[in-house]
Order: C-alpha cells, then sequence, then structure tokens
C-alpha cells in the first residue's frame, strides 16, 4: 500500500478541506471516501484499513460464524467500493458501511432461518475455545436474539453513539434504547447463572 | 432480567474490552486484490440528474405543444369547405382542400360540381389513354375517377377546385383525384 502520496493537508478547525500535503493515513473518512469515489483505490484501502476490524466484529457478533463474517465483510466492502459513487458526502461513512455490512449479516440469517445448518458450525467460534471469562461473555452474547445482539455490538462493543447505532440498524434511538437495556439485563442473567451453575 | 445498572456498567465495560475481535490478516489484501480488479467506480456528476429532469420535461411539453398544434390544425381545416375531401389511405383522413405536403401516394381527393366543360381542358384529354371525351362527360353516375401521376396530383385538385368554386357550366360533374404511385406515369380517366 502506497501510505504517503500527495493529498491535499486540513485547514485549521475544517477538517474536510485541505490545501497542503498529508499523510492518507491522517486524512478524514469523507474525504477518503470522495477520493475513493473518483476512483482512487489507496484511499479507499485506508478506510478499508480503518474499518476492517469494527466490520468484522460487528458481522461476527451478528452471524456467530467466523466464515459467514469474513464473507460479510469481503463483500459489504466490494459493494461499497462499486456504490461508493452514491454515498452522500453530507452522511457518516462509517454508518453508511456499517449498515451495509449489517445488512448482508442480516441476509446470512434469514439464509440460515430458510436453510438451517448444523447448531455446531454456528457456534463453534463460542464452544472450542477454553471456558474463561471472554467466551462467557461471547458466548452469553450468542443466546441474544440478533437485533438484540446487533444494538449491544454497535453501541457497547463498536463504541457507536445511540443516535449513529440507530442509524445503521435502521430503527428509532428509542428502540436502540430499549433493546441495549434488554439485552444487558438478559446478558447479566444469563452469566449470573453460568457461574452458579 | 437484571436492571442493576453498576452491572449493566461492568457489563459495558467487558464488552468493550472483550467483545471485539480483529479482522483475519488476508481480509484486507483479499477485499483490495478485488477491488483493484473491478472497474473504476464512476461518480455521477450532481448536476447531471436535475439536467436530465429538465431535459426530459421539456422534450414532454414540446411534444404536447406539437401534439396539440396539430389537433387545432386538423379541427380547423376539417371545419372548411366541404366541397373537397381527401383521404390518405384507409386509417386516415385530413380536411377538405387540405393537402397535406406528405401525403402518401394512395392518397385520394373527392370534387364536386367541376364544370364538365372544363374537364376536356383540365386533363388535357387529347393525350389521356382509354376514354373518348364525349363518354367522359356523359358518364352516369356524374362522376369520373381520374388516376394521376404523383407530381401533378397536387397541382391538379387545385385547379379542379379553382374550377368548382368559378365556373358557370350548368353540366357538372363530380371527380375523384387519385395519387398514382411511383410507375403512374400519364392520366388514367375511368367512368365508375
Amino acid at each position: 500500500m502506497q501510505d504517503a502520496i500527495a493529498i491535499p493537508l486540513p485547514r485549521a478547525g475544517a477538517a474536510a478541506a485541505y490545501d497542503g500535503r498529508m499523510r492518507l493515513t491522517d486524512a478524514t473518512d469523507e474525504w477518503l471516501a470522495k477520493r475513493s469515489a473518483r476512483g482512487d483505490a489507496d484511499a479507499f484501502e485506508q478506510l478499508v484499513l480503518r474499518y476492517q476490524d469494527r466490520l468484522y466484529t460487528l458481522a461476527l457478533r451478528v452471524t456467530l460464524s467466523e466464515a459467514d463474517a469474513r464473507d460479510c465483510v469481503q463483500e459489504g466492502l466490494i459493494s461499497a467500493w462499486r456504490a461508493i459513487g452514491s454515498f452522500r458526502h453530507d452522511a457518516r461513512f462509517s454508518t453508511w458501511i456499517y449498515r451495509i455490512v449489517l445488512r448482508k449479516a442480516y441476509d446470512v440469517l434469514d439464509r440460515r432461518r430458510r436453510m438451517p445448518e448444523p447448531v455446531e458450525e454456528v457456534v463453534a467460534v463460542a464452544a472450542d475455545r477454553p471456558a474463561d471469562e471472554r467466551l462467557d461473555l461471547i458466548a452469553a452474547l450468542a443466546t441474544l436474539e440478533p437485533d438484540f445482539r446487533a444494538a449491544v455490538v454497535a453501541c457497547d462493543i463498536i463504541g457507536m453513539a445511540m443516535d449513529e447505532a440507530a442509524e445503521a440498524l435502521g430503527v428509532p434511538p428509542g428502540t436502540v434504547k430499549s433493546r441495549l437495556h434488554r439485552a444487558r439485563g438478559k446478558l447479566a442473567e444469563t452469566l449470573q447463572s453460568h457461574r452458579t451453575a | 432480567m437484571s436492571d442493576d445498572p453498576t452491572q449493566h456498567d461492568e457489563l459495558r465495560r467487558r464488552l468493550a474490552e472483550q467483545g471485539a475481535a480483529p479482522a483475519p490478516p488476508e481480509l484486507a489484501d483479499e477485499v483490495m486484490r478485488r477491488v483493484r480488479a473491478e472497474p473504476r467506480p464512476r461518480q455521477r456528476p450532481t448536476w447531471l440528474r436535475p439536467t436530465l429532469a429538465l431535459v426530459a420535461a421539456a422534450v414532454l411539453v414540446v411534444a404536447a405543444l406539437v401534439g396539440i398544434s396539430r389537433i387545432g390544425s386538423a379541427s380547423s381545416s376539417s371545419s372548411g369547405s366541404s366541397a373537397a375531401r381527401e383521404t390518405a389511405g384507409p386509417a386516415s383522413s385530413s380536411g377538405a382542400g387540405r393537402v397535406p405536403s406528405t401525403a402518401p401516394p394512395t392518397a385520394t381527393a373527392l370534387v364536386h360540381g367541376v364544370p364538365a366543360a372544363h374537364l376536356q381542358q383540365l386533363f388535357g384529354l387529347k393525350s389521356a389513354s382509354g376514354v373518348p371525351s364525349d363518354t367522359l362527360i356523359t358518364c352516369q353516375p356524374a362522376r369520373i375517377d381520374v388516376r394521376v401521376p404523383s407530381a401533378l396530383y397536387d397541382s391538379l385538385q387545385a385547379r379542379l377546385r379553382h374550377a368548382a368554386a368559378t365556373g358557370s357550366s350548368a353540366r357538372r360533374v363530380t371527380v375523384v383525384l387519385h395519387r398514382g404511385g411511383a410507375a403512374v406515369r400519364t392520366l388514367r380517366v375511368t367512368c365508375p
């Protein structure tokens, strides 16, 4: 990857406006998205590197399958590259890309619902590791309904603000808030019962 | 379901610390390999969509205006003289006495009240084939069919109409003028 190419620098106090030279890694998401829309694959690569872990976490925690999560992120990013010309630059790139990958993850769940897979494959992420505290938490997360899981992942793991999560999940902020509250309660309950068992 | 806020905060902390999963190391490379193999995305200029909409609207308005003007001219000409009626093919008709510049080869004009005395002069019967002049003016009913070369159709029709309007002969006939196709090179006059 070419990491230091000639791109404009930000003006003081204006993150999206540039008039000098800077490193690609310092550019804002929206500036990189604009460059990507003009066909700059290096700018898009910067976005991929910036978001791949968060997107993978989102897809993995929703689909509960490493293979499906990898596919969701790959397909989501390719779709984003194809559609980046239609990205509205007044929107947040992060919300846009989360939404694309989340839609792919829900598609996987829909397909799975129509053609149920062996349970072992789906829960393999949680089952083949030592039963430490981390695994307890991830296993407990896996027991939540997908919509509730997505809310927890968006807000508590990835760290989205409530309104951003609402936009990414395509529901009102109030719905995210209530899902989050109920999901945390259920998680606490599951973890408690796991400890006492 | 537990509603303990302290417990919820503790859960949030643990989720933030332990919930994240790093993407597989080859994921970004694989994505970028596919991205670089794809055609570059083309950003449609922002002005293109409104411009296209404007052009489409303008085309529609012009088409509507042309349509309205045609309907208007057709109705005004159909309310005019009924002395002559022209038909263009079997499915359409236009107003009497009006000769469209793009009239098809099969056009027919009906001109009533042409003075019989003018016919020989109008059609130059000496050169017309098949019908003697005395037969022509005694056709029963008083009607003749004339198939003319396409090039003469308009001028003959005009002259017939002029004769019908200005002639003073008591003996009058109806002339059905047919526009001949490309193969018709001479006048052909027949009684029905």
